[in-house]
């Protein structure tokens, strides 16, 4: 005789959920992610970032070190993410369409395999990330193993009341190693057309 | 003699009178209602009761779903105050352990595995006693709501989100998660300072169930949204 299984559910990080189901034995990382607050531009919390009809990206991010690495304005295709970091999903917020000038929304929940590691929210003060432009990290947070029926994880870019958050990160220019292989990189390739 | 017969047919009328009050209020007791919900083979569905039991006593999931269900089903019933699940199994011999009392307004999943299925989708008749001022008052309160928990409106109506007491009283950064019978999967919905993300009219369905995850504190009351039964 199957016995009735009993499950628990962990809240916001403090409750963990464990449970036994002989139909869901996959992980899941299920995370409902958006900005309660808004954003601004350092020293002006009487305006938010966008103006009507200007475009930025927030996007959700995935760290295995907890780490949230600078901006990499040179891997437009990774999400200009860095070292361990992964872009699990991006949101585009336009003022006017889906966000006001605060640039606060609500993303589409991100649903993907589970894997041990820390989440984080990053969004950028447009849509062309460029050096010297501002950026901002949410707080990072412990990834976990959300499967139905428990909820989804949900993560909050702002973390307290107010007017939000101000893009207290500055896109880097890349460090001079880095630029020099770059660089390099290129003269093998002209190198090696060359001689074809 | 006549005034004695005067009294007797205003005795009489009085008397008809009354019983014609109490018919009347008899006609607006104990109204019956059903929810149809449906679960989907090897899947979930986030329900709720919106009815109260007809004799007064406690509900469990073998009043509320009997054998509606395959063998092999779970009823996953929100525990409010630990914050856990009290699961129920549907044996051969009923449900097991069968004490886990089902109330009015919290939420409960109804699981079909695949290996209990026996179609691809299983309906499900939620009954009961629809509430009214006589039996529950006018109005129905959800105390004590913090946290996580697994609610519903508590009448058995469609109602906008954001018509909800709860919504209204929500604080910025808090979420509604909505369960998609159909895609199995969640839609979150935040509520920023610009008011909630949900879409215009967004409704909540008679027998449907959702998370509301806060970072305070309110007791959820909500009016009867309907006159009859009175």
């Amino acid at each position: 005789m199957r016995r009735a299984k009993n499950m628990s559910i962990r809240l916001l990080g403090v409750m963990a959920g464990s449970m036994f189901c002989a139909s869901t034995a996959l992980a899941y990382l299920m995370v409902a992610w958006g900005a309660s607050e808004g954003f601004y531009f350092p020293g002006d919390p009487s305006h938010g970032i966008l103006t009507n009809g200007e475009t930025t990206i927030a996007q959700l991010i995935f760290s295995v070190d907890a780490v949230a690495d600078p901006v990499d304005i040179n891997n437009s295709a990774g999400g200009y993410v860095s070292g361990d970091d992964v872009v699990l999903a991006e949101y585009t917020l336009t003022s006017g369409i889906n966000c006001d000038e605060w640039a606060y929304f609500g993303a589409p929940n991100y649903t993907g395999a589970y894997s041990a590691g820390y989440i984080f929210g990053r969004i950028f003060e447009d849509n062309t990330p460029a050096i010297g432009e501002r950026y901002f990290n949410g707080p990072m947070e412990t990834a976990e193993d959300r499967s139905p029926p428990q909820s989804p994880q949900s993560y909050d870019f702002n973390s307290g009341p107010g007017y939000g958050d101000d893009l207290d990160q500055v896109i880097p220019i890349p460090e001079p190693l880095t630029a020099a292989l770059y660089g390099l990189g290129t003269l093998v390739i002209l190198h090696r057309r060359r001689k074809a | 003699m006549k005034r004695l017969v005067l009294a007797v047919i205003v005795a009489a009328a009085a008397l008809a009178l009354f019983c014609y009050a109490q018919t009347n209020q008899v006609l607006s007791r104990n109204a019956v209602g059903y929810v149809q919900v449906s679960v989907p083979s090897g899947g979930y569905a986030l329900v709720s009761l919106n009815f109260e039991s007809l004799d007064g006593s406690d509900l469990t999931i073998a009043d509320v779903v009997g054998d509606q269900l395959p063998v092999g089903s779970y009823a996953h019933i929100w525990d409010r105050n630990s914050k856990v699940y009290q699961s129920e199994l549907r044996t051969r011999g009923g449900w097991s352990p069968g004490t886990n009392v089902i109330t009015r307004g919290v939420g409960f999943w109804l699981e079909v595995p695949s290996s209990a299925a026996t179609a691809s989708e299983h309906i499900v008749y939620v009954m009961g006693e629809v509430p009214d001022s006589f039996n529950q008052g006018a109005t129905t309160t959800i105390s004590n709501v913090q946290g996580l928990d697994a609610l519903a409106y508590p009448f058995p109506s469609a109602v906008v989100w954001t018509n909800t007491a709860l919504a209204s009283n929500a604080l910025v950064g808090d979420y509604l998660h909505v369960w998609n019978v159909t895609s199995q999967s969640y839609n979150s919905y935040l509520k920023t300072r610009g008011g909630w993300t949900t879409p215009d009219n967004f409704t909540i369905e008679p027998g449907q169930s959702f998370w509301f995850e806060t970072s305070g504190t309110q007791d959820w009351t909500e009016i009867k949204p309907y006159t009859w039964p009175e």
